[in-house]
C-alpha cells in the first residue's frame, strides 16, 4: 500500500502541474504531463491488482487510472482498467462510476467511423443512454433530435448566406432544394446516422464549400456550447437572434442524462475527423438568459400548462399563453430565435415554462414538453 | 465489509454534539489556500483561491463580503482575498471552470474550519478531481477510512437552486445501500452562501 500511495501522489502531482499548465495555455506541455501521469497511475494502480480486500483503495486507482487513459485518447487502456476495477470487489459507487466510465469509452468508440468513409458534405450522430440500445432507439428519443438538426443545419447555412434570420415563413424554396439533408440507415453504434447536405453551384461561398461550411460551423459551435462558452459562441454566430436559437435548439439536441446519457458528432473526412460529445444533462447546460436591463428585478418562474396562444407579429419578440391547471392564463414574452423553430412545435401540448417574472409577463428562458405524468394530462 | 468510514463518523458525531460551534473567529482568508494540504498543492490552492475571488468580484463582491453558511452548519464567514488582476480574469476567463474550481477551494476551507477533516487524497474522476477528507495525520492507508468530498459550485442562483443541487448530489450517493461516508459542500458565489451536509 505503500508503494502504491508514493507512485499515486506523483501522479496526481503531475495531474496538477497538467491542468496548470492547461490553463496557462501550454497544451503541448499539459498533453504531455497528463500522458505521463496516466503511466503513473496506471502503475499505482497496479500495485494493487491482487489486493482484492484494499477497498475502495484498489478501484478508486483503477477509475482514476482508467480516467487518465480516457483523457489522453487511450480508449482500449481505458476498458482493461476499468475492467480490472470491476473485477475486485468495488463499493457500489465507484462500481457505478466505473460502469459509466465504460459507457464513454464504448460511446467515444462509436464516435470513430470504423470504415463508414465521410465525405465533407456528411456528418455522423449518434446518441446511446438507457433508451438507447445496440441499434435501436426510443423513436420520440431520436426523432425530435433529428428534427433539431435539421432545422440548426438550416439556420446554419442561411447564417452563412448571411440571409437576416427568418422569423415567419417557410425557408426559402432554392435553400431547400439546394441544401437537402439526407440521412443514412441507423447504424448499431450505439446508435449512429450520417446526414449528407447537398447544395448547388449557385449556393457556394466564395473559396468555399457551403455544406463543408455549415457542418465545421455547427460542430465549432456545439463545442463551445457544450463546454459553456457562450461568449466565444456569440462571437462566432454574430448575431444575437441566430445565437439565441443555436442555443435553444443546441439544448433540445443535448442528453437529459437518463434516457439520453451522450450525442455525440463526428464530421471532416478521414484523418481529419472532428467529434463532438455532448454529455452534460439540458438542465445544466448554457441556456438563454433574461433581459438585461430586468437583471436587478428579476424573480425565478416555472410555469406547467398547456401552450394555447401564440402571438408573433412584432418583429423583435412573440408573445405566448400557458394555461396552468387551475385555468389560469400566464403571459409569456418569448425572444427573438425561440418562437419559430422551438415554441411553436409545442403548440397545444403540455409544456413547462421557466424564465423570469417581470410585472405581469415572464421572460422566457427555457420551454420543454412537460414529462407525462400518471393519469395523463395531454389534450391530445 | 463496512465502507463507512469508521474512525471519520466518529469525529463527525462528536463534532455535530459539541452544537455544531465553530473552532474560531469567522473568517475565511481565501488566500490561506496557498498554504496548501495534504490532498491540495499549493500551487493549484492557489488556483483555487484565485478562481473563487474572480468568481466573487464577477458577482460584484468586494473582500470583507459575508457569507451564509446552512445546512448541517449553521454560520457566517467573512471572506477576504487577494486583489483580482487583469492576469488572473485572462487566465480564469472560462467561468464554468472557474466556478467549479472555487467551489472547491471554498469547500477545502470550509470543511478545515467546520471540522477537524481536512482533504488528505485526491483520485482523477472525468476531467477533474474527486477529493477525500480524513484527520490531518491520517495519510497512509489511501482511500480507506476517508469520507468523499462532493463540491457542487453555482455562479448565481437562489435558495431553491442551492438547495436542488444539495439534493442531486445525496440522491447520487443516497441510492446505493452501502454508500461511503460523504461530505456535501455547494457554493454559490452570487449570495454568496454554502450549505454543508455531512452523510
Amino acid at each position: 500500500m505503500k508503494e502504491a500511495s508514493r507512485i499515486h501522489r506523483v501522479a496526481m502531482e503531475l495531474v496538477e502541474k497538467a491542468y496548470l499548465a492547461r490553463l496557462r495555455g501550454e497544451a503541448q506541455e499539459a498533453e504531455e504531463l497528463l500522458r505521463k501521469a496516466s503511466e503513473t497511475e496506471r502503475a499505482a494502480a497496479a500495485q494493487l491488482a491482487e489486493e482484492y480486500e484494499a477497498e475502495p483503495t484498489r478501484s478508486v486507482l483503477y477509475r482514476s487510472a482508467a480516467s487518465l487513459a480516457v483523457e489522453c485518447g487511450e480508449l482500449r487502456e481505458a476498458e482493461k482498467l476499468i475492467s480490472m476495477g470491476l473485477a475486485g470487489n468495488p463499493p457500489d459507487e465507484i462500481a457505478d462510476e466505473l460502469r459509466d466510465l465504460l459507457e464513454k469509452v464504448y460511446f467515444e468508440r462509436h464516435l470513430a467511423l470504423r470504415g463508414i468513409e465521410l465525405r465533407q458534405d456528411e456528418f455522423q450522430f449518434s446518441i446511446s443512454g438507457d433508451l438507447v440500445g445496440f441499434g435501436v432507439a426510443h423513436s420520440e428519443e431520436f426523432v425530435e433530435r433529428v428534427q433539431k438538426i435539421e432545422t440548426l443545419v438550416y439556420r446554419t447555412a442561411e447564417r452563412k448566406l448571411q440571409r437576416p434570420f427568418r422569423k415567419s415563413g417557410r425557408r426559402a424554396g432554392e435553400l431547400q432544394r439546394e441544401v437537402e439533408l439526407y440521412v443514412s440507415i441507423p447504424r448499431a453504434a450505439s446508435f449512429a446516422v450520417s446526414f449528407r447536405l447537398g447544395s448547388s453551384k449557385q449556393l457556394k461561398l466564395p473559396g468555399m464549400d457551403l455544406c463543408e461550411e455549415v457542418i465545421n460551423d455547427i460542430l465549432m459551435g456545439l463545442e463551445l456550447f457544450n463546454r459553456g462558452e457562450g461568449d466565444r459562441l456569440r462571437k462566432q454566430i454574430g448575431d444575437e437572434t441566430y445565437y439565441t436559437n443555436f442555443i435553444v435548439l443546441a439544448r433540445s439536441i443535448a442528453p437529459d442524462g437518463k434516457n439520453v446519457r451522450s450525442v455525440g458528432f463526428t464530421g471532416g473526412t478521414r484523418g481529419r475527423e472532428k467529434s463532438v460529445v455532448l454529455s452534460t444533462p439540458r438542465s445544466q447546460v448554457l441556456k438563454v438568459e433574461a433581459i438585461a436591463e430586468v437583471e436587478e428585478k428579476r424573480e425565478k418562474a416555472e410555469v406547467r400548462g398547456f401552450l394555447r396562444f401564440a402571438d408573433a407579429r412584432k418583429e423583435d419578440e412573440g408573445l405566448i399563453e400557458v394555461i396552468d391547471e387551475n385555468n389560469k392564463e400566464h403571459k409569456i414574452k418569448v425572444p427573438g430565435g425561440m418562437m419559430a423553430d422551438i415554441v411553436r412545435p409545442m403548440f397545444a401540448y403540455e409544456v413547462v415554462v421557466s424564465g423570469y417574472r417581470v410585472k405581469q409577463l415572464i421572460m422566457l428562458e427555457n420551454i420543454e414538453r412537460a414529462a407525462e405524468e400518471p393519469g395523463g394530462r395531454n389534450s391530445d | 465489509m463496512a465502507r463507512r468510514a469508521g474512525g471519520v463518523d466518529v469525529v463527525m458525531a462528536q463534532q455535530r454534539s459539541e452544537t455544531k460551534q465553530l473552532k474560531s473567529e469567522k473568517i475565511l482568508h481565501l488566500g490561506s489556500l496557498k498554504k496548501g494540504s495534504p490532498g491540495i498543492s499549493s500551487a493549484i490552492g492557489e488556483t483555487f483561491a484565485q478562481a473563487a475571488a474572480v468568481c466573487l468580484e464577477e458577482q460584484r463582491h468586494v473582500s470583507g463580503t459575508e457569507m451564509k453558511v446552512d445546512g448541517d452548519f449553521n454560520s457566517n464567514f467573512t471572506l477576504f482575498w487577494d486583489k483580482v488582476t487583469a492576469q488572473m480574469k485572462r487566465s480564469l476567463a472560462d467561468l464554468q471552470q472557474a466556478t467549479e474550481w472555487g467551489a472547491y477551494g471554498m469547500a477545502a476551507l470550509l470543511v478545515q474550519r467546520l471540522t477537524s477533516l481536512t482533504v488528505v487524497e485526491r483520485a482523477c474522476k472525468g476531467t477533474g478531481f474527486d477529493y477525500w477528507l480524513g484527520l490531518q495525520n491520517d495519510v497512509g492507508s489511501l482511500f480507506q477510512n476517508k469520507k468523499r468530498l462532493e463540491v457542487s459550485g453555482i455562479l448565481k442562483g437562489d435558495d431553491a437552486v442551492v438547495k436542488s443541487r444539495v439534493g442531486e448530489k445525496l440522491s447520487q450517493t443516497e441510492a446505493y445501500p452501502s454508500r461511503l461516508a460523504v461530505f456535501v459542500v455547494v457554493v454559490e458565489f452570487g449570495g454568496p452562501r454554502s450549505r454543508v451536509i455531512s452523510k
